[in-house]
């Protein structure tokens, strides 16, 4: 549903055509992945079946067809109604890297060697974030980062803690 | 230059009360040493001789309508000895004040380390910080003798005295100064000494650019040395002297004897407040005895050299009290009042005795001010756990009555156990002397309540919860 | 071997507490190197012995060529001075002195003659975007403008190396972006090396180079390599 209430948050501001939509979007959530057109097609398609967006006009000068999509009042309603709801904090599932850990702990694996490496991969996408983050004056799109840059932090902050019981674990008589 | 700079900087920021400060003592003391120097000088009439019919001389009296203390050549060393024992009271106040503002200071002195200053150019600070007040307290020093001339000099009128031989014991300053060189040496040597106490009070922070780390426990203080001085002092002063009491010899013992007396109870106070700390924190219950015992063991230093003044004073009041008590037995005995050569400096004594304690009791002030600016972290947590303010402030009161009482309770006893017992015969005077000794633990009594009074604001401040987040 | 900075084996202790246990570092020329860790895990310890501020009981700390640990107090304060900037988290400036007077003060303990010293400082502040605030001292300065402030002092004498120690840890992320990224900016152009204690894993994640302490001795080192 989120980049379905995206993409009206953009109509919001007047109607764009489905290419458009695409680019701003994407400008919007720097270091996010792209959305694909598909991905828009299919969403708009969904919000003019539910009459939140409707089409303002179709050109055809020459090229493809061009339809340009306007958001209808009920389409705003939805938008306002989404803004103003607060969003579930987690629960977050286990993911890739905690399955790894645990596994190759249970195994007596270089657990140490793993969470230092798996934390240089993590500064370092980080410190991509921050160089994108550098070059852009944009608030909003700093913002985006500024989330992105958070959750890094938050497993660097994990896995800092899991080297630390690591390492108490190997201190203490079996 | 820089370093001069620097210096004059922290009498803008807060450092004004301590230079003043630093700069009353100094005055104070640099008066009184031109005072003892024209003193020595004072030889106006002792050459006054005439030559008799038969072609010996005989001094034809010494004239002058001065002082005993001044004209008598035999008691003029004494006169000499006891100026340079007054210099203690202002001189043990410029100790406590030379910490006004410690923690600040060295944590300026700390960040000037931190910039890169090396300790040669901190100690210059610190040095330039107190040298430069105490210099000019030198030249007011000059103010401060010229005064004292006006209202005791030897050709002072004193009218408003209406005794005549009062007035004349009061004739005791000498009315030529000293001469340039030495006014000048007087200066510069208490300039000197402000700039040695200065650098010796930045010596901490020299150590380290990252500050000086408080809470670590210091060794406490050791008994040998003051155990040492009390005892050479007692052979020196006690009373093996008797039968030679007019030598020479005999007068510059009991002169070094008492010395080493004063010196004796002055390092005493920190190792009496150490003892008396670990004596009582392990066995009180009351909460208030529990913190002051524990802040003696922590630091037993700061608190006993603040009271160390009192300690003295104790020991010249026990002192004084005897002689009064002998000149009470003397003037019984032989039927007539005791002369104004004797009252009139017992008077001065006494009346020096209240100054120097009122003096006492600010460096009391100044230590407690000093120590409460430290602990207001702990103060402010321990007040927002509910501990009570009166709890706190009886705290106070312990650790300086601690630091002072057993001092003085021991230097008034041990001041005048010789001549007690010569005075069994004469219950009034013995009388005198014991009522003397109890008064003067009173008044000591009294002083630390007021000093303790008077720190309250200080405390109120301390536990202010804004304190709990200072670091 | 061309290290700007050696450290070979540190031990220090306090009291009982053993701060670093055989710690070895190098910093080259122009590197920026983070060192990261748990609380109490030595970093700071760290810090200050390859500043010069404190001496390791055992080992070595040689910088540029030159054994800090053998110079004498005196000597290693005025290498310090002109050689090593030193940004902590907070309360290094002289209070009674102003912020320009902050910045001059180690050209002033230098010899350098008091307007050469001024018109220095203030191109600092300047370049740091705090020249508005030269003549205040810094208890009427912010958390992030007292750090630039303390940016500009550390860099005000042209050292080859600057050691920061929680530069940003006392102010706030937006802050201590500011003042991180202007550090790293004066750092960058005058060619000169940082060594950064932390535990903001934002100003890890921008170093060349990540180093772990814990418990007082290397746990990791990587360096931070932006994809």
């Amino acid at each position: 549903m989120s980049v379905s209430h995206a993409l009206l948050g953009v109509l919001a501001e007047g109607p764009a055509h489905g290419y458009d939509l695409k680019r701003i979007h994407d400008e919007r959530f720097p270091g996010a992945k792209p959305l694909a057109y598909g991905q828009v097609y299919a969403a708009l398609a969904k919000l003019e079946r539910d009459g939140l967006v409707e089409v303002a006009e179709t050109l055809q000068d020459g090229g493809p067809e061009r339809t340009t999509y306007a958001i209808t009042p009920l389409g705003r309603d939805e938008l306002d109604a989404w803004l103003a709801t607060a969003e579930h904090a987690g629960p977050y599932p286990a993911g890739e890297l905690v399955r790894k850990t645990v596994t190759a702990l249970r195994l007596g694996g270089d657990t140490a060697g793993f969470l230092a490496r798996q934390r240089a991969v993590h500064l370092a996408a980080m410190k991509h974030q921050l160089q994108l983050q550098d070059s852009t004056t944009d608030t909003a799109a700093r913002i985006v980062i500024d989330h992105t840059v958070s959750h890094l932090d938050a497993e660097l902050g994990w896995l800092e803690s899991a080297a630390a019981r690591v390492a108490e674990a190997g201190k203490a008589p079996a | 230059m820089t370093a001069l700079a620097l210096a004059l900087g922290s009498y803008r920021s807060g450092g004004r009360a301590r230079a003043l400060a630093i700069a009353a003592c100094t005055a104070v003391v640099t008066g009184l040493l031109l005072v003892a120097l024209s003193v020595v000088g004072y030889t106006a009439l002792d050459g006054v001789e005439e030559t008799m019919a038969d072609g010996s001389t005989v001094f034809i009296g010494y004239g002058g309508d001065v002082a005993n203390l001044l004209w008598d050549r035999g008691v003029r060393p004494g006169y000499f000895f006891a100026l340079l024992l007054v210099c203690l009271v202002p001189l043990t106040l410029l100790q406590q004040v030379v910490r006004l503002g410690t923690a600040a200071r060295e944590r300026r002195l700390a960040a000037l380390r931190l910039a890169g200053a090396t300790p040669r150019q901190v100690r210059a600070i610190g040095a330039w910080e107190v040298g430069l007040p105490a210099l000019a307290g030198g030249l007011l020093g000059l103010p401060v003798h010229l005064f004292l001339r006006a209202f005791f000099g030897a050709d002072a009128t004193l009218s408003w005295v209406g005794d005549r031989d009062v007035a004349r014991e009061l004739r005791m300053v000498p009315a030529a100064s000293p001469a340039w060189w030495q006014v000048l040496l007087v200066v510069l040597a208490v300039g000197l000494l402000g700039v040695l106490t200065g650098a010796l009070a930045s010596r901490k922070v020299v150590v380290s650019p990252l500050g000086v780390s408080r809470g670590t426990r210091r060794t406490p203080p050791r008994g040998w040395l003051p155990g040492l001085l009390l005892a050479g002092g007692l052979f020196l002063a006690g009373p093996v002297y008797l039968p030679f009491f007019e030598t020479w010899w005999a007068q510059f013992g009991l002169m070094i004897g008492i010395t080493l007396l004063v010196l004796g109870v002055l390092t005493s106070a920190p190792w009496v407040a150490y003892r008396a700390g670990r004596s009582l924190a392990g066995r009180t219950s009351s909460p208030a005895l529990l913190l002051a015992s524990r802040w003696l063991v922590m630091d037993a230093r700061a608190a006993g050299r603040a009271a160390a003044a009192i300690g003295v004073i104790a020991l010249v009041s026990g002192g004084a009290s005897s002689l009064m008590a002998d000149l009470l037995a003397n003037a019984r005995s032989n039927g007539r009042g005791v002369e104004a050569m004797y009252s009139v400096p017992m008077a001065l004594t006494y009346a020096v005795l209240l100054v120097a304690l009122v003096v006492a009791t600010f460096a009391l002030v100044v230590h407690g001010v000093e120590s409460l600016t430290d602990r207001r972290r702990s103060l402010a947590s321990l007040a927002a756990e509910g501990v009570p303010l009166a709890v706190l402030e009886r705290a106070v009161r312990w650790e300086v009555a601690l630091a002072a009482v057993p001092t003085s309770v021991l230097a008034l006893v041990g001041a005048g156990a010789v001549g007690a017992v010569t005075m069994l015969g004469d219950p009034v005077a013995l009388l005198l002397d014991l009522a003397l000794r109890a008064a003067t633990l009173g008044l000591i009594w009294l002083a630390l309540l007021a000093s303790t009074r008077l720190v309250r604001p200080w405390l109120e401040r301390a536990v202010d919860p804004a304190n709990l987040r200072t670091t | 071997m061309n290290h700007l900075l050696e450290l070979r084996g540190l031990h220090k202790s306090f009291a009982r507490t053993e701060a670093l246990r055989g710690v070895s570092l190098d910093v080259q020329p122009g590197e920026v190197v983070a060192v990261t860790g748990p609380s109490g895990s030595g970093k700071s310890t760290l810090l200050h012995c390859a500043a010069g501020v404190l001496v390791p009981e055992a080992g070595s700390v040689t910088f540029a060529g030159q054994r800090l640990d053998e110079l004498d107090e005196a000597t290693r304060t005025r290498l310090r001075r002109r050689e090593i900037g030193l940004v902590l988290q907070f309360g290094q400036l002289v209070p009674d002195l102003t912020a320009v007077q902050n910045v001059a003060l180690p050209l002033l303990l230098d010899g350098t003659d008091r307007r050469t010293a001024r018109t220095a400082a203030l191109a600092w502040l300047e370049r740091l975007g705090v020249a508005e605030v030269a003549d205040q001292v810094p208890a009427e300065l912010s958390g992030g403008e007292s750090q630039r402030v303390a940016v500009a002092r550390a860099l005000v004498t042209g050292p080859r190396l600057v050691c920061a120690d929680e530069p940003t840890g006392a102010l706030d992320t937006v802050a201590g972006e500011v003042v991180l990224t202007e550090l790293l900016a004066a750092v960058r152009d005058a060619d000169a090396s940082l060594l950064v204690v932390t535990h903001d894993n934002r100003v890890a994640a921008r170093a060349d180079r990540e180093v772990v302490l814990r418990d007082g001795s290397l746990a990791a080192g990587q360096p931070v390599t932006a994809s």
